[in-house]
């Protein structure tokens, strides 16, 4: 379903993040991105939603070559998360996660906070698959950290997207809450079929959650295996 | 896939309105009170884009084309008025920095202190520039002095909130590692908070330059230096092109200015 290309992107001021990365991703599978700081990994996952331009490659999305013109439609078909969270936090959880439909509310309405009932109740729904449906209403500041994660995963999930990209999601959470986020999006790609490229710092998490683990090591892809037979030895990639 | 459908009565009783009556109470009255004021005030609007607008066409008519015939004396009139403006703002950062290392409650010595500092700088703030010019003129005569103090002291009153508004909310985590190494309360306001509010520093002290160059121009209607007194003598001759001719003058300096400080406040990120 996400095919990359050859991808390769260099920044203004001279550091060359992405050197020439390929790999395909299946519909269904969760595959984990490992690497050290300053592998390319989060420059990798925001070019496939366009927060990056890329500089040569392709990114291949559901059939369609990603290009400028339809990023639109890249960005309606999935959905991110952060290492920060980067809620609203003034606003509450539901306002937050609603935000996930603003593109396909009206214009106008949305402007005011205005949304339609179902978009209330999809809204809902999200926030009970993610255990937080009691705390629709509080202010996303009011949260603790694991708690606005899960606010990001719903905002994330509640378009129904085919793709979630999940960005270091557990790097600014403590082990116990890092552990229940890594299982809610496990969760996520069994029940609802999402497929989930989710960029990690923990080997251990990255083996015990995901079907596939992609090494990245100074903009280019070092291995990319299926966990199952996966060489014990990855730390090499930290060296 | 995640479904509405499936168990659509036990989110019902989640529902609630976008907009919570506290919201609505607020917007209603906000929408009553100016209502009132409009009314008590005695002003229409309607009457005055039906009325008034020929008035305004009458006087807009006697402004066109501006006379720059005198251009010399209007930019030289209008250099005293930086000048004027740029010592005033000088006077203003020097006396509002002890000012606000006081009246900031993270930082001030005591309580006491504080309620002194900050009473002080609200004193000169709410005494209007223009006031004090007049009351400097009758102090110590007519000329730039009158307008250097009154734009310094008033001003004084706007930094000091400012810088301590700054120093209030700085990031508390290098005060603290600095504290926890020992550091003394002035080494941590030399290390820890100065560096923090430097960008602000800049960015509010070109907002008061930019701010008393404004003031600057009028300081003349009162006889303390500057281009005011060509405006106001302009007026008082009924000679409108001039008049305009001083206002585009003005807006090019501003707008010079803006462009200036918003360069300088880029490299002091």
């Amino acid at each position: 379903m996400l095919e990359i290309k050859n991808l390769s992107k260099k920044f203004n001021n001279g550091t060359h993040a992405l050197k020439g990365v390929s790999f395909k991703v299946n519909k269904g599978e969760f595959i984990s991105i490992l690497g050290p700081s300053g592998s390319g990994k989060t420059t990798l996952l925001r070019s496939i939603n366009g927060l990056e331009t890329i500089e040569s490659g392709e990114i291949i999305f559901n059939n369609k070559k990603v290009i400028k013109e339809n990023l639109l439609d890249v960005c309606k078909q999935t959905g991110m998360i952060f290492q920060e969270f980067n809620l609203v936090n003034n606003i509450s959880s539901i306002n937050n996660v609603l935000t996930g439909l603003l593109n396909s509310s009206s214009k106008f309405l949305s402007m005011f906070y205005l949304f339609t009932k179902e978009q209330k109740l999809q809204a809902l729904q999200a926030l009970h698959t993610v255990g937080l449906l009691d705390k629709s209403y509080n202010r996303a500041d009011e949260l603790s950290g694991g708690q606005r994660q899960r606010v990001g995963i719903a905002r994330a999930i509640i378009k129904k997207p085919l793709l979630l990209l999940a960005d270091e999601p557990v790097a600014s959470l403590d082990p116990k809450a890092a552990l229940s986020t890594m299982q809610l999006l496990k969760k996520i790609n069994k029940d609802f079929n999402i497929t989930i490229l989710c960029n990690l710092h923990q080997t251990n998490l990255a083996i015990d959650f995901s079907d596939r683990v992609i090494g990245l090591s100074n903009g280019s892809v070092v291995f990319n295996q299926e966990t199952k037979f996966l060489d014990k030895n990855i730390d090499k990639l930290y060296d | 896939m995640i479904k509405v459908t499936d168990n659509k009565n036990k989110f019902e009783k989640y529902l609630r309105p976008q907009w919570s009556w506290k919201t609505l109470v607020f917007i209603t009255s906000l929408i009553l009170l100016l209502i009132f004021v409009s009314i008590d005030l005695e002003i229409n609007f309607v009457s005055l884009f039906s009325d008034s607008t020929k008035y305004f066409i009458d006087i807009l008519s006697r402004m066109l084309p501006p006379d720059f015939s005198n251009f010399d004396l209007l930019v030289y009139s209008m250099i005293e008025t930086i000048e004027i403006a740029i010592l005033g703002t000088f006077i203003a950062i020097v006396l509002s920095i002890p000012l606000a290392l006081l009246s900031a409650k993270n930082i001030t010595p005591n309580i006491f202190i504080f309620f002194i500092a900050r009473t002080i700088t609200i004193f000169f703030r709410a005494i209007p520039e223009f006031i004090m010019a007049m009351i400097l003129v009758i102090a110590i005569g007519f000329g730039a002095m009158p307008g250097v103090l009154a734009l310094g002291i008033h001003t004084m009153g706007f930094l000091a909130k400012f810088y301590a508004e700054d120093i209030e909310h700085v990031n508390n985590g290098p005060i603290e590692a600095l504290r926890s190494s020992g550091a003394s309360k002035r080494q941590v306001i030399a290390f820890a908070i100065i560096p923090q509010i430097i960008p602000s520093f800049i960015a509010n002290n070109l907002y008061i330059l930019d701010r008393n160059i404004r003031m600057a121009t009028m300081l003349g209607i009162v006889g303390a230096g500057g281009i005011g007194y060509e405006l106001q003598s302009s007026f008082r001759m009924f000679e409108y092109q001039r008049v305009s001719a001083i206002i585009i003058i003005i807006f090019i300096t501003i707008f010079l200015i803006d462009h200036i400080s918003s360069f300088i406040r880029s490299k002091f990120k």
